[in-house]
This record gives structure tokens, sequence and C-alpha cells, in this order.
């Protein structure tokens, strides 16, 4: 068998790539190869999951703020816009969380299945059960419908597309977090 | 014989590859990986040549101390000749893409490689730890303490609503990416493995090759991963994903019984016609001894085949893949001396194994 690339030099590398169940099949000389980065590790066109990502951010999700607008979030610590994000996929820093917080619940949503962290957190050896929700509750009883109000309201504005209406939500939830946090501890 | 070889084959070879864990017949290893990073400094893939030294400096500092798992080797990867490097992937102790070249990037290892950490990956820290055999709950242990070492000298990016916060979206929450590599022989044999794949995919698991997203499944090797990483604790992505891999173990033995009571002398005969190819054959490439490799572990699981032991199988597994097999010859080689070279060291190391 020839090679597939060159169709010159005998096939001698075998590449097989499998990914749930879809199978592609690669027939490749020895110098052919190695141009393409050896042993089937890197070739192209490439698959990634990030670029799947992205694309999915893009095209899929239907909350992708309008072209060219003025206040499309972008994070202040490193300078990454959603737009940013939305092309490659990734969080550039810590902080891109905080900014973009309005758009990840659904992001979480289709990507991961849940929304909020359970599980282990720094600095604390056993993982607790639950986020501790409960204290916070406990210690500012008045806040939390108001929050839930405000976040209802956010994902409205941020379905009609009013982003600097969002951003103001978004730095009011942030407020009245910290204020319970501090209440609750 | 006659092989003037720089250093044996065990100096090679990481501590799960030595020995055997639990549920052998079917799990060759367990992994557990940690994506982590530094709070305020941008991730790798945007962050600027000083700031990924920076992360460097800052992981190696905190690297210093004692981490409970013996004297952890700080390695920073421009320093580790390309061979080394290859090998180093080959080994599962770095990722593919943490081998090509980049600013900052670095590795650290325990003594006996149980514990690997990828610094400036995709994330500015991967914690991994491998063990042998099914035993991810052990594995999941030992990557929380090395975790809890590092949360106590750096500063953890992490929320209380995302959980750790991570470059791509897929792995915030818990950053725990779990995988357990299986010896599926029998159910590729009877096309059994499209329904397994199916269904661990319905059950939120991935069924990947040997070295991770894209890649092939030599010897019929194949990494079962969870895909979920926000919303369920630690402890329950573990026992999910045990509790599959043990479902994919009682299929597997199911279907070895099944050929053994069908076609017991077919089945003989493929692994004992592997075994002697192994045991005598003269040029070997990679793709076929796996394979080869893969027939004989499967006859050595079935009691077929008595004079070889798993271990054994397990260290030439890795031992022959291109970057380790020349590091164990001393020396670079040619695809055609690599052959060769390959056919010699699992001839002598099956040989020595019949003759003990």
């Amino acid at each position: 068998m020839l090679c597939e690339r060159c169709k010159e030099r005998p096939a001698t590398f075998f590449l097989t790539r499998i990914v749930n169940g879809e199978k592609t099949e690669l027939h490749l000389c020895q110098q052919c190869a190695a141009e393409t980065g050896q042993l089937g590790i890197v070739l192209e066109p490439q698959f990634t999951f990030t670029n799947f990502l992205a694309g999915l951010l893009n095209n899929e999700l239907g909350f992708a703020p309008a072209k060219q607008s003025p206040s499309a979030p972008q994070c202040r610590n490193c300078g990454l816009t959603y737009d940013d994000f939305r092309q490659v996929g990734q969080f550039a820093c810590s902080h891109c969380y905080e900014e973009f917080e309005p758009y990840l619940e659904g992001l979480f949503r289709r990507v991961q299945g849940g929304t909020e962290h359970v599980g282990k957190s720094p600095g604390q050896g056993r993982p607790r059960p639950r986020p501790a929700k409960p204290a916070r509750a406990v210690a500012a009883p008045a806040s939390k419908p108001r929050l839930e109000q405000l976040r209802e309201e956010l994902a409205a504005a941020i379905a009609r597309e009013e982003y600097e209406r969002a951003a103001e939500l978004r730095d009011e939830i942030r407020r009245l977090e910290k204020e319970g946090q501090s209440h609750g501890e | 014989m006659g092989n003037s070889r720089k250093r044996p084959l065990e100096a090679y070879l990481s501590a799960w590859l030595k020995q055997t864990g639990p549920e052998p017949d079917v799990v060759l290893s367990s992994r557990v990986r940690l994506a982590r990073n530094l709070c305020d400094l941008p991730f790798p893939r945007f962050a600027k040549p000083e700031t990924l030294n920076e992360v460097r400096r800052l992981v190696e500092e905190a690297t210093a101390g004692d981490s409970g798992r013996g004297r952890l080797a700080f390695v920073p990867l421009e320093k580790v000749p390309p061979l080394e490097k290859a090998a180093l992937v080959e080994r599962h102790l770095i990722s593919p893409a943490h081998a090509e070249q980049g600013e900052g990037k670095a590795v650290v290892l325990s003594p006996d490689e149980t514990v690997a950490i990828m610094v400036n990956e995709e994330d500015h820290l991967r914690i991994q730890v491998i063990l042998a055999g099914l035993d991810l709950e052990q594995a999941w242990r030992l990557a929380s303490e090395m975790d809890d070492y590092y949360a106590k000298r750096l500063s953890v990016a992490f929320s209380s609503r995302w959980g750790y916060l991570t470059a791509c979206p897929t792995n915030v929450g818990t950053g725990l990416r779990a995988s357990a590599m299986v010896h599926l022989p029998a159910l590729a044999l009877t096309n059994q493995l499209p329904r397994v794949v199916g269904a661990a995919a319905k059950l939120s698991l991935a069924v990947r090759g040997l070295f991770g997203e894209g890649t092939a499944a030599a010897g019929n090797i194949f990494q079962v991963s969870n895909q979920v990483t926000l919303g369920h604790s630690e402890e329950d992505i573990i026992r999910h994903l045990a509790a599959v891999t043990r479902q994919v173990i009682e299929q597997e033995r199911a279907a070895r019984e099944a050929l053994l009571e069908q076609a017991r002398l077919a089945v003989d005969d493929r692994v004992h016609r592997a075994y002697g190819i192994l045991s005598n054959a003269r040029r070997l490439d990679t793709q076929e001894a796996m394979q080869l490799l893969s027939d004989v572990r499967l006859g050595v699981d079935a009691g077929l085949i008595k004079k070889l032991e798993l271990r054994t199988l397990n260290a030439l597994s890795v031992a022959i893949r291109p970057a380790l097999l020349q590091l164990i010859v001393g020396r670079e080689l040619s695809a055609e001396e690599r052959d060769v070279e390959r056919a010699t060291l699992i001839r002598e190391a099956i040989g020595e194994a019949v003759m003990a």
C-alpha cells in the first residue's frame, strides 16, 4: 500500500484514532508520518475539544452577546473579552469566571450538567458535603429571596441582550453575596 | 546476548509497571488527575513568558518541602533531551502536548513516579497519580494529599460557586479527571466494543485509546474516564467510575469465558501462536508487538500460558515504545533498528521469565 499523503513511498505507519467509537484510519510512509508530527499524535486538520467547544459557544448556545456590543463583558484582570472566550473556548485567568458569570450557568448546564460545585475546597483536607449555603441563609435570611430575584432579572436581561443592565445586576448580586458571606462568618 | 545496554529495563519503569494491583486481569492502571491554577495569574495559554517562569518558580519553591511522598524531583522540561521527553509521554507521566516546546514547562516526579505533576500545561498545575490495577479510591486519596500540600503553599484559584477554576470549562468544579486503563481483548474479538463504548457514553463516561483524546487503542487497551467535573463530589465521581469499570470488567470476563467455552481451541491456538512469534521473531514493529502482547496476556489471564507473569507483560507493553526502547538500548535507532531491538528485548524478557 502506498502512503496516502505523498502517494510515492510505501505506507509503513498505520494510524488509527478512535474517539467514542468513531474510527478513522490513515496510512503513511515513514517520512510523511514524521513530517506530520510523528506517530499520529498531531495530524491536520485536527479535531480538538477546545475547537469543538468554541464552535458550540458560537453557534449553538444562543446566548452570544450582540456583535460589537459596547458593553459586552471583558475581564478586568486579564483583558479577555467574552467574544475572545467564545472564539477560543478557554478562560484566560481565574477572574474571567466572575466577569462572565451571567453567561456561565447556561454553558455549564450544557457541557457539565451541573452548575454548582460540590466537593473539596482548598485548605480543607476533607470534602464538604454541600456548599455552605444554609449558614448564609440563616445569617442573612432577608437577602436570599432578593438574590434569587436579581439572578432571574439578570438572566432575563441577558436574554434581551441588555448588557449594561446585566452588568449592574451582576455587581448588585456580587455585593449582596459578599454581605451574606461576611454575615455568615 | 551480546547486548551493551546502558541501563536495565527496570530503571525506566514507574511503580505501576513493576507490579500488579487489584483486578489485574483486566485493569492495568488507575489514574487521577487534578487541574489547579494560581489566583490572578493568566492561565498558561494566555500567559507571557515572564509569567510562566514566575509560576514555575512559585511551584518549584513549593515543591521543596516534605510532601510525604518522598523527595520530589522538580524537572524543567527544556533541560530534558527530546528522547527522554518522549519517554515521559510513553510512561504517561506527561501529556503529548506538554512534551512540545514551550516556556516555563516542568514536571514534578515522586521517586517511584506514582506522582507526576505537570507545570504550565493547559492549567498551572496538573497533579496526577497512577497506581497499578483498579485502585481509583487510593489514587484519589494520594492526589488529594498532594493537592493539600500545594494548597498550603500556593494560593489556588477557587470559587465557592464554581469550585476550582480551570482554563477549560470542561474541567471546572472538582478539576478531577479519573481513568482506568483496561485491556479488553475478548470484547474486541467478539465485536462488542461499540456496545460498551455506547453504554459508557450514556453514563457520562468516555472510552478512548491509550494516550487520551484522539489516539488509537493499541493492543486492545482503552481508557475509561469521567466527563463531568462540576456538580458531583470527587467521591461520587470516583465511585461512579469504579462501578462502571467493574461492569466493564465483568463484561470482559464474561466474553472471555464465552470465547473459551465456544472456541477454546481457536483461542488456545491464537495465544500460543502469538507467544511463538514473540519468543522467536527477529523484527517487530510496535503495532504488531502490542497486538501479540495483547494475545499473550489473554493467554496468561485464561491460564492457557502458565510460564509468564503479568508483570513482565506490563513492563514490556511500555518498554517496547520507540523512545523508551532507544533509552534502554542506550543509543538512537532508526525505525528498522528499533524493530530488531524490540524483538530482541521481548525475546530476552520472555526467555528470562521462562528460564526463571
